[in-house]
């Protein structure tokens, strides 16, 4: 006897069963006889993870109750048996344990040496809810889980479409995972689809808990402060995304899919731009792109102005300015220093606590902070409103992680504002500028459409035209059909 | 190992260097003086200043110029937080006296008796007694302020009939006499008494250009200051030479046509009541001519559109159009006599062409300019000066006459 396959001698295959599964202790095997053939049977299942009605409900009624006329084959099981949809066949005595340990049923009939597994997983899944991280007004209320099968049905779920591709691999070394790649057949550059399964393929990791491990595996630059995929909870947004030409990387375990190419400009848009009528659209977007010019620079600003150039303050201003600074015993970057770190850690804070904790500890810390540093006079006033502002709008950036980058770039401006003043921001913005222009994502400059110039797709950058006058996908992607419509 | 150690230490260089080179003009704004105003008067002695000398607190140094530096947000011992002033806010300003004979040395020399040293960027006005303004010229004056990097050629410029360091005494209280300056010479659009503002930059345009000019002229009683008139500065020279007075200024604006809005203000000449124009616009052009023999005239139209805004007499019916039509020529009338007596002043007086004639000549007659220029005011005095003025009233007020028929 071969000891990778299966004898077909149900006590010694029992045995085997028993032997490789002693230190189990969550699977259960249930032993049966045959309806109307006397033939033992033996179902191997975890408990809790699979599907415990289907199994009682269908596996085991059919096989007690059922007429079996001999000579019971395997093909005779599988074509007039199981009346299931997901069954694989193992020869083979390798491989079964992992699928049955993830919720598959395994069945072994006596005189057959084959073993069936059924699919009856039956995770305990979240119902699809309203994404956290992106919330909208207007728009689709759903957001993906974290099964992988649901997340596919989602962009199947966007309409009849023939072109859309799920394509699934693996991942993983010793914690498999699936990892669905994404695309419309007919919009997709050949060429980033294959780049994206040459980054996939160099994945080489024991296990990959979420699409973050993905992201940073198969980056264009480690060393950026910039994310080069966005991240995204939201099926309409993936789709949106595939229609551009774009890539979505769905993984198991994970509701967050992940967009490649992405460019800075998608880090800036919200669904809802394309949702809502253009016109306040493009105003919105307007002051986000103001939001994050501010919350990136005032703090720096005001080092610069307060400490290098107070020439530049306009008179009366930088006269109240004095008269609130005037007894404030730190330079300006200390003082604006102090209270950055002091907001981010409020906010980091009421993150991690729990969520009736959270607000409640946000506007306590900030008041104390704010109020009791202003009396105590060692933070100035104008400062506790700088400081106010650029939380505030890092807060309109619409993704998550690209506020995070927003935010922390913002603490070496201002190092470069306390060094060198307003030249010293100004060499920062030439720096980020630079490194910007340089940065690709999957072959895709980050700063397009805006460099390389290409005005047709300024239509979709800093204010977005009527929909009916955007009939073009974005031509750096260099998409197979280059109009969306007539 | 190797390269995280190489990349440690050019990181801590990197930081080492920045901060050794960083940092060198770095001056926290409330660790410097802003002064936003400036007083330059002949030498007057000032208290603190002779008991410091007294004590040897002195350098050797002419005394030309006492200047008085206002210096605003001062620290004041009650503390810091403008809460604690109580509800209103107060403005805080320190005036320090200083004399010497170059201006920067003794804006330097404030270093000695200032704790924190003055920076000039937020400069608004500089203002210049009378009796100084007669005896050194207006380029040796300003060339301190021209030169530097930190004040701005917005700065304005005034003359003052008097002390110019009672000017930066006075104001309202609780408001810094600087700002409150700076503000009056904003009014233009409300009374045409106001000469258009003579920022540093036009003023060392004239002076460059060696023209005649007009500063505004402010004077302080009893703790107010107020815009009365013009100095009349002689270009050649660049000194002071005499005043206008406010009536004077208000037909030199009607002549250069540069008004924003104002009030004309005439008696009715049957009823001895008031007539007010306000003015809307107003423009004029002048034309120089040549003659054969060398004389030169020039031909002045005025022309203003207003309404008539307030009548207290009852000659002039808003509605009856012969009516309005008799008090723009009263108006016009006013006008003319204010310009002729102006010009009477400036040909006859002064013999200073302080209303750019000679910018005129340049323009439309360059040869003749060239053969006059240097001789100009000369012969601005024999130069015959007519000028029409037009007054449209083309608005008179929301007020309805009485219907003429009316029982």
């Amino acid at each position: 006897m071969k000891a990778d396959s299966w004898s077909g001698d149900f006590d010694l295959d029992i045995g085997r069963f028993r032997e490789q599964t002693a230190i189990h202790s969550d699977l259960r095997l249930r032993e049966l006889e045959l309806g109307g053939a006397p033939l033992r049977a033996a179902l191997l299942f975890v408990e809790g993870l699979s599907d415990k009605e289907f199994i009682d409900r269908h596996l085991i009624r059919m096989l007690m109750k059922g007429r079996f006329e001999p000579p019971v084959t395997a093909e005779y099981v599988k074509n007039r048996i199981l009346s299931v949809g997901a069954l694989t066949e193992r020869l083979s005595a390798s491989g079964w344990l992992a699928k049955t340990l993830s919720g598959h049923t395994a069945l072994l009939i006596e005189g057959i040496p084959e073993i069936f597994l059924i699919d009856t997983v039956h995770a305990g899944k979240r119902a699809p809810q309203e994404p956290e991280s992106e919330g909208l007004v207007r728009g689709p209320r759903i957001g993906f889980n974290e099964s992988l099968s649901d997340n596919t049905a989602m962009l199947r779920m966007s309409g009849e479409n023939e072109s859309l591709v799920i394509s699934k691999r693996t991942v993983g070394r010793r914690v498999k995972r699936e990892l669905a790649v994404a695309y419309m057949s007919d919009i997709v550059d050949p060429e980033l689809l294959r780049e994206v399964h040459r980054r996939l393929d160099r994945i080489d990791l024991d296990d990959l808990p979420e699409s973050g491990y993905v992201e940073q595996l198969i980056e264009d630059n480690r060393l950026s402060p910039f994310q080069q995929a966005q991240n995204t909870e939201r099926p309409d947004r993936v789709v949106a995304a595939l229609l551009e030409g774009r890539v979505a990387l769905l993984l198991d375990g994970t509701p967050f899919a992940l967009i490649v190419p992405v460019t800075l400009s998608m880090l800036l848009q919200s669904p809802e731009d394309y949702y809502e009528r253009w016109l306040p659209v493009s105003f919105i977007r307007i002051l986000r792109f103001v939001s994050v010019a501010v919350s990136m620079l005032l703090p720096s600003i005001y080092i610069a102005f307060i400490s290098f150039n107070p020439g530049l303050i306009p008179t009366k201003l930088a006269v109240t300015i004095i008269e609130t600074r005037t007894g404030v015993p730190f330079p300006a970057y200390i003082e604006a220093v102090f209270m950055e770190i002091a907001i981010e850690v409020l906010r980091e804070a009421g993150l991690r606590l729990p969520k009736p904790i959270g607000p409640a500890m946000g506007i306590v810390g900030g008041l104390i902070i704010g109020e009791a540093a202003v009396q105590a006079g060692f933070i100035s006033p104008i400062l506790v409103i700088v400081v106010a502002a650029t939380a505030i709008t890092s807060f309109t950036i619409p993704s998550y992680s690209a506020g995070i980058t927003f935010r922390y770039l913002r603490f070496f401006a201002m190092l470069a504002a306390a060094l060198f003043g307003l030249f010293g921001v100004v060499m920062f913005l030439l720096l980020i500028g630079s490194h910007l222009v340089k940065l690709k994502s999957f072959g895709v400059p980050y700063l397009s459409p805006a460099v390389p110039y290409r005005l047709s797709d300024w239509k979709d950058l800093l204010v977005r035209l009527p929909t009916a006058a955007m009939k073009k996908r974005p031509r750096i992607l260099n998409p197979k059909d280059p109009t969306r419509g007539g | 190992m190797r390269r995280a150690s190489l990349l440690l230490r050019a990181a801590i260089a990197l930081l080492g260097v920045l901060s050794s080179a960083g940092c060198w003009s770095s001056g926290e704004i409330e660790t410097q003086s802003v002064y936003i105003g400036m007083a330059m008067d002949k030498s007057k002695s000032d208290e603190t200043e002779a008991a410091l000398d007294r004590k040897g607190g002195s350098y050797p140094k002419r005394d030309a110029i006492a200047s008085t530096i206002q210096i605003v947000a001062v620290q004041t011992a009650t503390g810091a937080s403008p809460k604690q002033a109580g509800g209103e806010k107060k403005q805080s300003f320190r005036n320090l006296t200083l004399t010497g004979d170059s201006v920067l040395e003794i804006l330097r020399e404030a270093s000695l008796r200032l704790d924190r040293p003055l920076i000039g960027h937020h400069l608004k006005v500089i203002v210049i007694g009378d009796r100084l303004a007669r005896d050194a010229s207006m380029g040796q004056l300003l060339d301190f302020f021209l030169t530097d990097n930190d004040i701005r050629m917005s700065s304005l410029v005034f003359v003052s009939n008097g002390h110019a360091s009672e000017v930066m005494e006075s104001g309202v209280k609780e408001e810094v006499p600087a700002f409150h300056l700076w503000g009056l010479a904003k009014n233009r659009y409300r009374n045409i008494k106001i000469l258009p503002s003579r920022s540093l930059a036009t003023v060392n345009g004239f002076v460059q250009a060696g023209d005649n000019f007009l500063l505004q002229n402010v004077i302080a009683a009893k703790g107010e200051m107020k815009l009365a008139g013009a100095g009349v500065f002689d270009g050649r020279s660049g000194k002071l030479r005499g005043f206008l007075n406010e009536e004077e200024v208000q037909s030199w604006v009607w002549l250069t046509g540069r008004g924003e809005g104002g009030v004309l203000k005439i008696d009715d000449e049957r009823t001895r009541q008031v007539l007010a124009y306000e003015i809307e616009t107003m423009s004029s052009r002048t034309k120089a001519s040549v003659s054969k023999d060398g004389d030169i005239s020039f031909d002045v139209r005025v022309e203003s559109r207003g309404r008539l805004a307030e009548n207290w007499t009852s000659s002039i019916r808003q509605s009856d159009s012969a009516s309005i039509k008799k008090a723009e020529r009263m108006f016009e009338e006013a006008v003319s006599n204010g310009i002729g007596s102006l010009l009477r002043k400036l040909q006859r007086d002064y013999g200073i062409d302080a209303a750019e004639f000679g910018n005129q000549l340049r323009i439309q007659h360059p040869k003749t300019w060239n053969k006059v220029k240097n001789d100009w005011n000369d012969r601005f005095r024999q130069a015959s000066i007519r000028c029409r003025v037009q007054i449209t009233i083309a608005d008179s007020g929301a007020k309805a006459d009485p219907a003429p028929n009316a029982p």
